[in-house]
């Protein structure tokens, strides 16, 4: 700013003395214009200095900005330093033509350069933190070399296991007069730093976020899931469903196809904006067995093209095998195993196949029988023991369902060992106990019943007409426990005790009718039949393909029941990715089964497991669905809420970029304009 | 006659083209000395111009007895009386005076006080050339110099003198130093003031010289101009330095050159108006011209 003061004062005219006469007269007329000459000066001074200055920031443009409020230059103080560069899938969005990585590595590469004092570390971030070196170093040009290779990986950003990372670097080194600096380099993605809590770092850490996402976030559309409606059986068409998540502002038509063997299955539909939207097809796969495949979106160009496709893994079951554990006599009719079994099995038709019923006392029935049963049906078991019902609980919580027909009393017992042996992974809504002494429990009807939920969806308007003649007899008291889930209970009788409970249990799924068919009139009423059906086709459609899991994080998947043994088990993984074997993970035999292993999903893709040519389980490596929303927390969430009392400065690369590109160009103009007035001033004056 | 030939502002040559022009007035004047100007008194020699009835007191002397005889009645005749005119040239010697002044070696406009020597030393010696009286008074902040009227040749010569040595005073008092003068002057007569009336009160000015008027003095102004005073010179800056003590002021002459101008003419035309109200005559020089061109004009105007 001094300049145009001195260039004022350097130009500013010499004046020549000379002798005047009349000097009089030239003072009466200086003094005249004295104050207009005054101001005319000033304006002058003023225009100059202001254009100077302008020219100045315009000039010094690309060096705003540059120097980062961290760096303290003159501090002597032993400084750590650790960058956390964001390695998620989102960094590879593309916005202007640009990833997102090539603007995270140069600002990464920058932290991580030589500084004197300095010890750096960096951690790549995605769904497990990565550091480089086990505790910062001086070894910068290793740093520079690891941002320079980094690569945006198919995973999401799993925030706080890398603040943890960073937390228990900065914990391990330097004293209480060490400063500790944490830059974050990453797109700050809604969906993955919305919960990050800085608050596990050291008080006194400084932290700088590097945000290199776009100003505008740049539309996408991501395939989020690929699976089907239920139990897939051979031969049987299904709903085939592909959930699109369209991440843009505009409604946009979609065309997704989804290639599973040789066929190909061609999906159409509008995904309106900001939203997730369901694609359905019906197909049907001929051959029992797992198929593998890819969905793809068609025609379509957006932010981030990985999530355009995905791997698919359906499973197609033969026709389900029932398996009715009862001491009834199958020659007891009319008795409740008969109606259920009636029920379960209606007349097959010539085009259908039929359906297997296995009948069997459950107190002899192998281990390998139940576990190759699709659906457990349990109706006066009698009292089972703790070992037959800790096999229960296993095969439930690796999918499989059971129905529960709860008649005598002992069945109270059976229940609540069934729920001790599941642990937490069933939580009962009701506790069922046995009818008092002299209580007898007849002509019970239904008073509430959950319409809208399957199994009772059937019915549709009518359920009401249908249901009200019914009348129960048998069954158990319950008794709501606190804090349960009460959406469970599905039906409850006129004395507040449940009839129909359906509740989770690790992957499959308990349901209990508490009711004794024999002695009620439900198997007589037109209700029956459907009711049941639909029960157990909820119960059978648990049994599903497995949901794809996320690339990148761990994995622990069950093989399939009827797998067997470890033995002559192998993974293998997508032919055109080349993978060591030690990142498939490994195969472990345990009590309920063999379980798949690893600390780390692979890169999206199909993996199975193969005994021989026989393909036992298959399973799908996809990008998780989080990445595909690109848009980046707001700064304020950033620095204020999440800060958790550290010291969060934010700084948004790109917009910093454009706010400079804007900003040049006003000052231009500025500039220019304060030299077009100071033309207009002289001119004005008449100098 | 006998004329000093060291003064350097005396061109005998240049005045020889002058030599049949006299100064002289139109009014009736006063005079010691017998002359070639109408008396304002009209005495028994000189040319008849009329007669009067003879009235108690009269000189008997001037009786016209023809008339008396023939017609009974007495009538005097009248003689228009001639004398000699005086003149004092007052020559201002402020510093503003100096202006214009050349180095040795350059051409130019002669500064407005040498102007004024030349053009003294001519006009007395013209008036001297008709066997009238002049005198000379140098005014500064008060009356330097007086020399009583006088038409002798080492009269004339003082008086050449006196201009040839006239040097500037930085300060002016012009209506202070014709009051000393107007104390000194016994006798009406003419009186030449040569000055550019650059001072601070120019009413004052104006009102010492209603003294002379109503003392019956004929009275002239000249105003002198230099051509460097009518209009500022062209460049970026200068610092103008004052030659009276008022101190300088630096600006951008083009800045002010307009307003400059109508300032100086404001002035000029402020004199004439103010000589013209107060029965004065006003002549405006520039050095520019020719100091003798100005006297012949000057001169033929005054015969008429």
């Amino acid at each position: 700013m001094a300049v145009p003061l001195v260039v004022h004062w350097l130009t500013r005219p010499r004046p020549m003395r000379i002798p005047f006469s009349t000097v009089r007269f030239v003072l009466e007329v200086v003094k005249q214009r004295r104050t207009r000459s005054h101001l005319r000066d000033l304006i002058i001074l003023l225009l100059r200095m202001a254009a100077v200055a302008l020219l100045a920031a315009v000039i010094a443009r690309p060096l705003v900005g540059e120097a980062t409020r961290l760096a303290a230059a003159d501090d002597k103080a032993e400084t750590v330093k650790i960058v956390m560069l964001d390695v998620s899938q989102s960094m590879g969005a593309t916005s202007q033509g640009i990833q997102t990585m090539a603007r995270a590595r140069p600002i990464a590469a920058r932290h991580v350069g030589y500084r004197s004092g300095t010890q750096t570390n960096l951690i790549l971030s995605g769904a497990s933190p990565l550091a480089v070196f086990d505790r910062p170093s001086t070894n910068f040009s290793t740093l520079v070399d690891e941002v320079s290779r980094s690569r945006p990986l198919p995973e999401r950003l799993q925030v706080q296991p890398a603040l943890n990372r960073a937390a228990e670097m900065f914990s391990k080194i330097g004293n209480e007069k060490t400063r500790r600096e944490l830059v974050i380099v990453s797109d700050f993605q809604r969906t993955n730093w919305a919960t990050a809590d800085f608050s596990v770092l050291p008080l006194k850490t400084v932290i700088q976020l590097e945000s290199v996402g776009a100003t505008q976030t740049p539309a996408n559309l991501a395939l989020l899931r690929v699976g089907c409606q239920g139990r897939i059986e051979a031969g049987r068409p299904f709903r085939l469903e592909v959930d699109v998540g369209n991440y843009s502002p505009t409604p946009r038509p979609v065309t997704v196809e989804v290639v599973i063997g040789e066929a190909l299955f061609r999906m159409q539909g509008q995904c309106s904006a900001g939203n997730r939207s369901t694609l359905v097809t019906e197909a049907t796969l001929p051959v029992a067995g797992w198929h593998t495949g890819l969905a793809r979106v068609v025609g379509i160009d957006d932010g981030l093209p990985d999530d355009n496709t995905r791997p698919v893994v359906l499973r197609a079951h033969p026709q389900p095998t029932y398996l009715l554990l009862t001491r009834q006599s199958p020659n007891l009719r009319p008795s409740s195993s008969y109606f259920i079994e009636r029920a379960l099995a209606p007349a097959a038709s010539k085009t259908q196949p039929q359906e297997r019923i296995i009948r069997a006392d459950p107190a002899r029935v192998e281990s390998d029988v139940l576990s190759n049963a699709n659906l457990l049906v349990l109706d006066h078991p009698g009292k089972l023991s703790y070992e037959r019902l800790e096999l229960l609980a296993a095969l439930m919580r690796r999918g499989r369902g059971i129905l529960y027909l709860a008649a005598e009393p002992i069945d109270a017992t059976n229940l609540k060992l069934l729920a001790k042996a599941a642990g937490s992974s069933l939580q009962l809504p009701v506790e069922f106990a046995p009818p008092a002494v002299g209580q007898v429990r007849k002509n019970l009807f239904l008073s509430d019943v959950q319409r809208k939920l399957p199994p009772f969806t059937v019915f549709g308007d009518e359920a009401q007409a249908i249901l009200a003649p019914v009348r129960f007899q048998g069954g158990l008291n319950s008794r709501r426990i606190e804090g349960a889930l009460l959406d469970d209970v599905l039906a409850t009788y006129n004395d507040q005790s449940a009839c129909l409970v359906v509740t989770a249990c690790g992957a499959g799924t308990l349901a209990i009718l508490n009711a004794d068919l024999g002695s009620s009139n439900l198997p007589s009423s037109p209700a029956f039949v459907p009711l049941i059906g639909e029960l157990s086709s909820e119960l059978l459609g648990l049994d599903r393909s497995p949901d794809a899991v996320p690339s990148g994080e761990p994995l622990a998947a069950y093989l399939p029941p009827g797998t067997g043994t470890l033995a002559n088990l192998r993974i293998e993984h997508p032919a055109e990715l080349n993978l060591e074997s030690t990142t498939l993970g490994e195969l472990h035999e345990e009590n309920v089964g063999v379980l798949w292993q690893s600390s780390a999903a692979g890169p999206p893709g199909v993996y199975s497991v193969r005994r021989g040519a026989e393909t036992v389980f298959a399973l799908a490596s996809a990008i998780p669905p989080e990445e595909a929303d690109l848009v980046s927390l707001a700064s304020d969430v950033m620095t204020d809420r999440l800060s958790g009392g550290r010291d969060v400065q934010y700084r948004s690369v790109l917009k910093e970029d454009e706010t400079h590109d804007q900003l040049w160009s006003w000052l231009a103009v500025a500039c220019l304009l304060c030299m077009v007035m100071e033309m207009l001033s002289l001119r004005l004056f008449k100098s | 006659m006998l004329v000093r030939k060291n003064s350097r502002y005396l061109d005998l040559r240049a005045l020889t083209s002058l030599q049949h022009l006299r100064f002289t007035t139109k009014r009736r004047i006063d005079g010691a000395y017998s002359g070639r100007h109408q008396s304002r008194q009209l005495g028994g020699s000189g040319e008849f111009v009329d007669f009067r009835e003879y009235t108690p007191g009269d000189d008997l002397r001037r009786l016209d007895w023809k008339v008396l005889a023939r017609t009974g009645k007495a009538f005097l005749r009248v003689y228009q009386d001639e004398t000699n005119l005086t003149c004092t040239i007052l020559i201002d010697a402020s510093g503003s005076m100096r202006f214009g002044q050349l180095k040795p070696g350059r051409t130019g406009p002669l500064a407005k006080l040498e102007y004024a020597q030349y053009f003294a030393t001519a006009l007395s010696h013209l008036i001297c050339g008709g066997q009238d009286q002049v005198g000379l008074a140098v005014s500064a902040e008060k009356l330097r110099e007086f020399v009583p009227p006088g038409s002798t040749p080492d009269h004339l010569a003082r008086i050449h003198q006196s201009i040839e040595k006239l040097r500037t005073w930085p300060a002016t008092d012009l209506g202070h130093s014709l009051r000393q003068l107007f104390e000194r002057l016994s006798r009406r007569g003419i009186l030449l003031i040569i000055s550019d009336f650059l001072c601070d009160d120019l009413a004052d000015t104006f009102a010492a010289l209603r003294l002379f008027l109503s003392r019956h003095f004929e009275i002239i102004l000249l105003h002198v101009i230099h051509p460097l005073e009518e209009r500022l010179p062209t460049g970026t800056a200068y610092r103008f330095e004052g030659l009276e003590r008022e101190g300088g002021v630096s600006c951008s002459p083009a800045e002010i050159s307009q307003a400059y101008e109508e300032r100086f003419e404001a002035h000029c035309t402020a004199v004439r108006t103010l000589a013209l109200a107060t029965g004065c005559d006003y002549r405006r020089v520039s050095t520019a011209a020719s100091y003798i061109a100005a006297l012949t004009g000057f001169l033929v105007e005054r015969t008429g």
